[in-house]
């Protein structure tokens, strides 16, 4: 490929304690423009860790990062205004209402507050919630909740979205249209990391799948070289076998026998 | 699981219960389990004051406060005033905190739409689920009444005789009944017009006034006890027939007094037949309208509102004026619209805001108000320097300015860091001016132009010397606990930057207070001073205001 990456990650470590054992493990990834990347790993692998790393949520990480090929430890703020975050969990200022919190992001990103309040409406409206563009975002429902997210994180027209869960609480219609929305922005050379928990989505929107480990990449390509290398047949059956977990029937029948000991 | 003494003592009902087809044991469960939320819970009038890891029942603690309320109710009935006004006074009292009460921490308990989702799916009967939650409310308002009313109960069968006791006793009864009608009546309307949201508005208002009362009320219940030994005349006029303590009041004229007065009749009549109507309309009417409009809470308005749209123009034109640069007039607007939104924010700067407010006002008439008319009070206040009390005012307020580090949904500040921010100082400064515009500087006013008006034009320096010392002394306290940014903390953490806080402002308030009083006689000097003043605020806020993000938690 001769297009310059748009994220590098070289031996990239962090641990929260001094004492205890990285979460990171040394971790390094090169990622292209108008790329889809699904990112699955099981809970505690430390998938959000290096996505708020990226995020400069957090900074105390050994390593390099680079984002539009400038060290982010250096220049920590530009890169911020092409980036797009949906949180997985969606802790929020609800005291405020769509507008205000839409626009106040908008603004903070250098829209005009017109702009902002134009573009947050029309959103709101494709997204079949403009009617509550004027209340707090604490009477939402979740789905409407998340959907306020990904508006939030694409009000600017990043260049990379991180995106968490993003489809949880979405109603099949919203599911399909966002969907779309993210294969027409990867189109575009807008890059996507996906991380979720629910595989068969991952399989089928990514372009490239991480799986992540113990602090470690155990898997790095498409869905099928990641098929050829394990020799299985889903997403999932590869994700049991490369995190090394093959007892679920066992702790299934466990669960039953607990449930009714004589069965 | 933990116990209650009022579950025990619920128990020796418990056939009552199963006679009227509620299954009493899994009643007692939930009164339990609620019991227990309740202990976790933070009551309105706790909040300045708490511990949140102990799991021991708040209300309990709270009830302090009620008793204190109580025995200031007792000092009434003790006094020389005739039955019929005191007894008016002190059933004043008590409806006013268990109504405030009810609609304060209570609401939760009326208006608990979680209970739905929870209970109905379980195999329980509706019947039950009523009956628990009928209980759960009477529970409370039994010990609240109990915690203000004991004192009074007391002090008078002890004065006046049991006939006292049984008519207090049967008054409360009523009154309770006629405080559940008149609450409830209250939220149906309510969400009758309005939505959910707004009720919430409206609780959260009178969360805030209870506060403020209990908050200045203390302040006056020294002067209770002289107030209590003038013997005021009463003759019943028309209107006090719309006093619904007045109703409560007469049957004691009636049957400890043996005045027979027609006047004592009727209110008693009234004091009998409304909660036994309100009882009938609430159980027939209310309740069943209540369930069913219930769901509607978390219902929105939605659309435009013309107020905000003009109050949102205002904060733009303030935001133009006072911030130049366009990062700090962002969050200029950000905070405020924050600082007006967040209720739970709103709990705690209100009542101390109103506080110092008044707080010169009330020092002022305590030491000036002994056995004088009100003209000679307002002469002796203009000839003093009493509006030094003021710096009373900025001492309070400038503490206040800590309350900006923290929301309810902290957890949001995720956002400082994700967005293309260079440095945070644009948002303490816009933070800061939000909040100085929006609580400190209206609070101050109010002692500044009272004082304005009793003593005139030649006391305009002094004050612009006060507001330019909150000014700064804010700033120093702002900066000071500039680390985290703003709605970024739990409301717990706030308290160890307290004291701290304090210390400071004490400090400064007293050095600001003998420089004042030292330049005053000399000519032009307070003029200086300002001058000095303005230029110390303004290099504060160039030099000293340059927060890093690595300084920033």
């Amino acid at each position: 490929m001769n297009r310059e990456p748009v994220i590098e990650i070289s031996d990239l470590r962090m641990g929260y304690e001094r004492d205890k054992e990285d979460i990171l493990k040394g971790i390094d990834i090169e990622v292209y423009p108008g790329q889809i990347i699904g990112y699955i790993g099981p809970n505690g692998a430390g998938k959000s860790t290096t996505v708020k790393i990226l995020l400069g949520i957090l900074n105390n990480y050994r390593g390099e990062i680079k984002i539009f090929g400038k060290d982010i430890s250096k220049d920590n703020t530009e890169y911020k205004r092409k980036i797009g975050y949906v949180p997985e969990t969606a802790e929020i200022y609800d005291t405020l209402t769509a507008r205000e919190y839409l626009t106040f992001l908008g603004e903070v990103y250098g829209m005009e507050h017109k702009e902002v309040d134009t573009k947050a409406r029309k959103l709101m409206t494709l997204f079949d919630i403009e009617r509550n563009y004027y209340s707090r975002i604490s009477s939402y429902s979740k789905g409407m909740k998340q959907k306020l997210l990904i508006i939030a994180s694409l009000i600017h027209n990043p260049d990379i979205l991180f995106l968490d869960e993003p489809l949880s609480g979405l109603d099949a219609n919203s599911v399909m249209i966002f969907k779309e929305v993210l294969s027409k922005l990867a189109a575009q050379g807008k890059t996507i990391f996906y991380s979720s928990h629910i595989m068969e989505v991952v399989e089928k929107i990514s372009h490239r799948i991480l799986l992540l480990n113990n602090g470690q990449v155990v898997a790095d390509g498409t869905f099928n070289e990641l098929r050829e290398m394990s020799e299985e047949g889903s997403l999932e059956e590869i994700f049991n076998q490369l995190t090394g977990f093959n007892n679920h029937r066992d702790i299934a029948d466990e669960f039953i026998s607990t449930l009714s000991p004589d069965y | 699981m933990k116990d209650f003494i009022s579950l025990k003592i619920l128990d020796k009902f418990s056939f009552a219960f199963e006679k009227f087809g509620v299954d009493y044991k899994i009643m007692r469960k939930i009164l339990q389990i609620k019991l227990i939320m309740d202990c976790r819970r933070v009551p309105t009038i706790m909040t300045s004051h708490k511990k949140d890891d102990e799991d021991k029942n708040f209300l309990v603690s709270s009830l302090i406060s009620y008793v204190l309320v109580g025995l200031v109710a007792m000092v009434i009935v003790i006094s020389s005033l005739s039955l019929f006004v005191k007894m008016s006074f002190c059933l004043g009292m008590i409806l006013f905190m268990i109504t405030t009460t009810m609609i304060a921490d209570f609401s939760s308990v009326l208006l608990d739409v979680k209970d739905k989702n929870i209970l109905q799916c379980r195999p329980i009967d509706s019947k039950t689920i009523n009956t628990a939650k009928a209980i759960h409310i009477f529970i409370y308002i039994f010990i609240i009444t109990m915690a203000t009313a004991g004192p009074s109960i007391i002090a008078g069968t002890i004065k006046h005789g049991i006939i006292f006791f049984i008519i207090f006793f049967f008054v409360l009864l009523l009154s309770s009944v006629f405080i559940i009608f008149v609450t409830s009546l209250m939220y149906s309307l309510i969400l009758n017009f309005f939505d959910g949201e707004k009720l919430k508005d409206i609780i959260n208002y009178v969360q805030i006034m209870l506060t403020i009362v209990l908050i200045i009320g203390y302040q006056f219940v020294g002067r209770m006890f002289n107030v209590s030994q003038y013997d005021v005349v009463f003759t019943p006029k028309w209107w006090i027939y719309f006093l619904p303590p007045s109703w409560f009041a007469a049957p004691f004229q009636l049957f400890v007094e043996k005045d027979f007065g027609n006047h004592y009749i009727y209110l008693s009549l009234l004091g009998i037949i409304i909660p036994i109507i309100s009882f009938i309309v609430y159980t027939k009417v209310i309740v069943p309208y209540f369930e069913k409009n219930l769901s509607k809470l978390n219902n929105n308005s939605t659309g435009k509102n013309r107020f905000t749209e003009i109050r949102e123009r205002l904060q733009w034109m303030i935001g133009k004026i006072l911030c130049f640069n366009k990062m700090e007039n962002i969050f200029f607007r950000f905070t405020q619209k924050m600082i007006l939104n967040e209720r739970k924010l709103k709990l705690r700067i209100y009542p101390n805001a109103s506080l110092a407010a008044v707080m010169p006002l009330i020092i002022i008439f305590r030491t000036f108000g002994h056995n004088r008319t009100f003209s000679e009070v307002i002469g002796e206040i203009a000839r003093s320097k009493s509006y030094f009390s003021i710096y009373m005012s900025i001492l309070l307020l400038s503490n206040l300015i800590i309350m900006i580090k923290t929301s309810e949904k902290y957890g949001g500040a995720w956002i400082y860091r994700v967005l293309p921010i260079e440095e945070p100082s644009p948002i303490y400064r816009g933070a800061f001016k939000a909040f100085l515009v929006q609580y400190i500087i209206p609070a101050y006013l109010v002692p500044s132009i009272v004082f304005l008006v009793i003593c005139g034009p030649k006391i305009f320096i002094d004050m612009a010397v006060m507001l330019l010392n909150l000014i700064l002394v804010s700033s120093i306290i702002f900066k000071i606990s500039s680390r985290e940014l703003p709605f970024s903390m739990d409301f717990n953490h706030i308290k160890s930057s307290n004291i701290m806080a304090l210390i400071i402002s004490l400090v400064y308030c007293g050095l600001s207070i003998a420089l004042h009083m030292f330049l005053k006689p000399v000519a032009n000097a307070l003029l200086v001073y300002s001058g000095v003043l303005i230029i110390a605020i303004i290099l504060f806020w160039t030099m000293g205001m340059k927060i890093k993000w690595k300084d920033v938690i």
